[in-house]
Parts: C-alpha cells; structure tokens; sequence
C-alpha cells in the first residue's frame, strides 16, 4: 500500500531494487520535497538532497510552470513527457529525456506524493540521428549506383547496336576493334565498381585487424612505391616529422594513404612540380599537396559516396574519399579537409582504434 | 555545306561514349545541323556566356537546342539549367535533359527548373525527333535533315 506510512517506512529492499536501474527514480511528498532518491539521480544530479525542493533542481524558487507533478496530481494519473534539456556549463549539450511522473494515491485517493522516473534516451537519439544518417547515406549511394552501373550499360549497348550495323561491311574492321575495345573498357569499369562497393561493404561490416605498425617504415615503403608508379609524373614526396608505432589496420591504413595520394596526383592537373607531404606531429597525420585545391562546394561533401571534382576516367567513381571517410571512422578517428583552390589541399585525421582485449 | 548557316546544337555531355552514340544517333538520322559537344559543367557556362576559349561568337554560335546531361563534373545539369533559365538571354533556348536513369526525381526537379523536355540514354533519333517536334517551333532542325 503507498501511504505516507509507506514513504516513512522508507522499504531499504525496494531502494536497493531502484538503485539497479539505470533510471532516475526520486520520490517527492506533495509539498515538493525530494524525499528519497536513487543512485543514478544522484550520479545526474549530486547537488540534489532530500529535504530540498524539487524545482530547486532546476534552479527555481518556486514550483515550476510546466511542473509535470502539479499536471499528475490535477487529472489524479500519470504524466509522460519527452524533454530535451540543455546541459553542461554553456548548456550547449542537449540531453534527451523521458520524464514519467505519477501521482502516489493511498486507499483514500489522497494523493501523498509523486514518483518522477527519468529515462536517458540521448542514446536512443543518436541512434536515430545516426539511422538517419545512414539512410540518407543509402539513399545517395544507390541513386549514384542506378547512374554508373547503368551508365556502361548503355555505352555496352550502344556499340553492341554499332556492332550489328557494320557486320555486313567488309571494311569495317576498325568499328569492330574500336567497338570491341569500348564494350571490354565498360566491363571493366563495372567489375571495379562492383569491387569498390564490395570493399566498402567489408569495411562496414569487417573488423579491423589490429597491430603495432611501425609508421615510418610503413609509410617510407609506401612512398617509394608511390614513386615508382607515378615516376613518369616527376611526382615529389616528403616525409615530416617524427613516426613512431601506431595501433591500426595496416591495410586499411595503406589504403587511406594511397587514394589520399591517388587523389593529390589525380587532382593535380597534369602539374610537373607536384609535392606530396605525409606528415604528422605525434597525434595527427596529414597528406598536403600543392595541386589545385577544392572548390568550396567539393570541399563540404568531400567525403560523401560518388563525388568526384573532376572528370577523371571510367575507373574513377568517386567513392576513394568515401573510403577514407569510414576507415577513419572505423579507427574512431577523425578527418578534416583543408583545401583552397589554387594553393592546395590538406587532408588531417587521427586514428584512436579501441585496444583489442 | 557551309556548318555556319545551320542552326548549332549544344551537347553537353562528359561521357566519350554516350557522345559518340548520340553523335551517331543524330547523324545517322540524317541531321547536319553543327553539334558542339562540351564535356563539364563549368565549360558550358563559359560558352554559352563566352568567356575564356569561347570568346569569338564565330566559334561559339548561340544553340538553338541544348541537349544537357544531369550528372556532369564540376557543375551538375541542374545547376546549369537553372543558371540558363533564370537568365532573360537564355531562357527561350529549348533544353533537353539527358538522363541515365529516368530517376522520377530528376525529372520533375529539370521541369521546375524549366527544362522542356527530357531524354532518357541512349539517344535515339527517332525519339529525339519526336521531342523536337514537341518544342514546336524549332523546325530549323528539321528542315536541315538531309534525305538518307
């Protein structure tokens, strides 16, 4: 029975109980006074004592307008709100609650008190803002994918039709190669594509596969093999600053090092002076290259799926950044872009992959 | 036969292919209206309001048809339409969208911002006609066909 008797008898065992949940739980008397609480009340708000006034939580000195105790005790039930309140010292951190409060009654309908149960859901928030993410994310991928898997497609059966027309012409050896030449370039651009969704899908969804990597080692072999490939582009890459060891997923990591690369000298313009630096102080890592830099609007959704600044080849769909972008995130990592047209462009991130148990 | 005299046809269109199945398409219909091809975004601004490398009217004639792909690099089809028909110059040249997909999306978003009509890939002359026609008073481009 939930009396007033029952609040004084102050049951230790349903305490306990309380004081497992994850919710806040905190009795008040009709008075407003806080009269018992549970450990995760305490934990949200260490200030709060019983014996002081519920609204003093708030930093009021009188009961609130929108007290949802004073809405329970008017229609004799139970009130159930989302809040979003505003927290930390600048109160710029939203917290997503549910606040339930109910009337306690005792056999007479007098209402003795109130229970007010607070669910954190700023978990459930970001899930959603997340899921949202994702789909918008989804949404764009596919709509870019019906384009460029469509896209050879037509091309494939455009010189197929070609093909046909010139098969009676005995002089028409040339159509046939040039033809036939096209349709296996537009085979090969879709088997890539399809391997870089497919890699992006194993990024996704695989586990990193850990281990101390030795960064400047790593990192000058990579160079060298960069050098080799791009020899005939008089391309110059300078390594800065001091590499130490480092916790990642080498092949995934080589991988965000080459298309950054792959990127700077793609982007390039054809520039014979090109300079690539791989750098980093310690905690961050950079690629930065003299090329040509983004435009402003390539720049804000550099990392979106599909998005190339320039029209490069059949093989290049846009997605290298995109890449990146989840390889980082997946090494709880950052990345940033800083790029101005004309004087180059910066690629910052940091890797703070969680220690393997 | 003198290109010069004929009415210019603007393709804007990044994909060497589809430039070449249009080109055919068109050509094997029987046009012989002069087609410039432009392969960017940014470029077909830059003729249509000739600056830089389009800058001799000579070279650069005013289209009387743009035949304008939606995905382009640098500056999508979109933006380009809406650049051209929010321009009081521009405005009356007829656009055709070209469009890989036939995305519903795409198209209702190129006739808000005022394409005339659209093309879905690959372009064939039979139905490219049959747009033309339904711009009505573009018969210069049909006048121009020659018998095959």
């Amino acid at each position: 029975m939930i009396d007033e008797d029952f609040l004084k008898r102050q049951p230790e065992q349903l305490l306990q109980s309380l004081n497992l949940l994850p919710q806040e739980v905190v009795f008040i008397r009709k008075d407003y006074t806080i009269f018992r609480m549970n450990t995760a009340k305490i934990k949200q708000h260490p200030k709060l004592r019983p014996g002081m006034k519920c609204y003093e939580a708030f930093g009021f000195h009188n009961v609130c307008d929108f007290c949802l105790a004073g809405q329970a005790e008017k229609i004799g039930s139970y009130i159930k709100n989302p809040v979003c309140v505003m927290t930390g010292k600048k109160k710029n951190k939203p917290r997503h609650i549910n606040i339930i409060i109910n009337a306690l009654c005792g056999p007479d309908k007098q209402i003795y008190g109130f229970i007010e149960i607070i669910d954190n859901v700023e978990a459930l928030y970001q899930s959603h803002d997340q899921l949202e993410y994702l789909n918008k994310e989804y949404e764009s991928v596919i709509y870019a994918l019906s384009h460029d898997l469509r896209s050879p497609l037509i091309s494939i059966e455009g010189f197929l039709r070609k093909l046909k027309k010139s098969r009676q012409n005995p002089d028409a050896s040339d159509i046939f190669d040039h033809c036939l030449g096209r349709i296996h370039a537009n085979v090969e651009a879709m088997n890539n594509l399809v391997n870089v969704l497919l890699d992006t899908s194993r990024i996704i969804t695989g586990k990193l596969d850990l281990q101390e990597v030795d960064m400047e080692t790593f990192l000058e072999h990579l160079a060298e093999d960069i050098r080799i490939h791009a020899a005939e582009r008089n391309v110059k890459i300078e390594m800065k600053g001091d590499f130490g060891i480092e916790l990642c997923d080498k092949i995934r990591i080589r991988q965000v090092f080459s298309n950054l690369i792959d990127n700077a000298i793609k982007h390039s313009g054809g520039a014979d002076n090109l300079t690539i630096e791989i750098g980093t102080d310690g905690v961050i890592y950079w690629v930065k290259d003299n090329g040509p830099g983004m435009a402003p609007e390539i720049k804000n959704k550099v990392f979106d799926p599909f998005i190339q600044s320039t029209k490069t080849d059949g093989n290049s769909f846009g997605m290298g950044m995109n890449i990146v972008h989840k390889i980082i995130q997946k090494h709880n990592g950052d990345i940033w872009v800083e790029s101005e047209e004309g004087k180059g462009t910066t690629v910052y991130f940091s890797l703070k992959p969680e220690q393997p148990e | 036969m003198d290109y010069r005299q004929l009415e210019t046809i603007l393709l804007v269109e990044d994909n060497e292919d589809h430039i070449e199945h249009t080109m055919d398409a068109l050509h094997e219909g029987g046009l012989v209206n002069k087609i410039i091809v432009i392969k960017d975004g940014k470029s077909a601004l830059d003729y249509m309001y000739r600056r830089g490398e389009y800058q001799d009217p000579k070279q650069s004639p005013r289209p009387c048809l743009i035949l304008l792909d939606v995905k382009l690099p640098k500056m999508s089809g979109f933006e380009i339409l809406e650049t051209l028909k929010t321009d009081s110059e521009f405005k009356v040249i007829p656009v055709i969208l070209l469009t890989t997909t036939g995305n519903k999306e795409d198209i209702d978003r190129g006739a808000r911002l005022g394409a005339n009509d659209y093309i879905v890939k690959p372009v064939e002359f039979d139905n490219f006609m049959h747009k033309v026609k339904g711009l009505g008073k573009y018969w210069a481009l049909i006048s121009n066909l020659t018998d095959t």
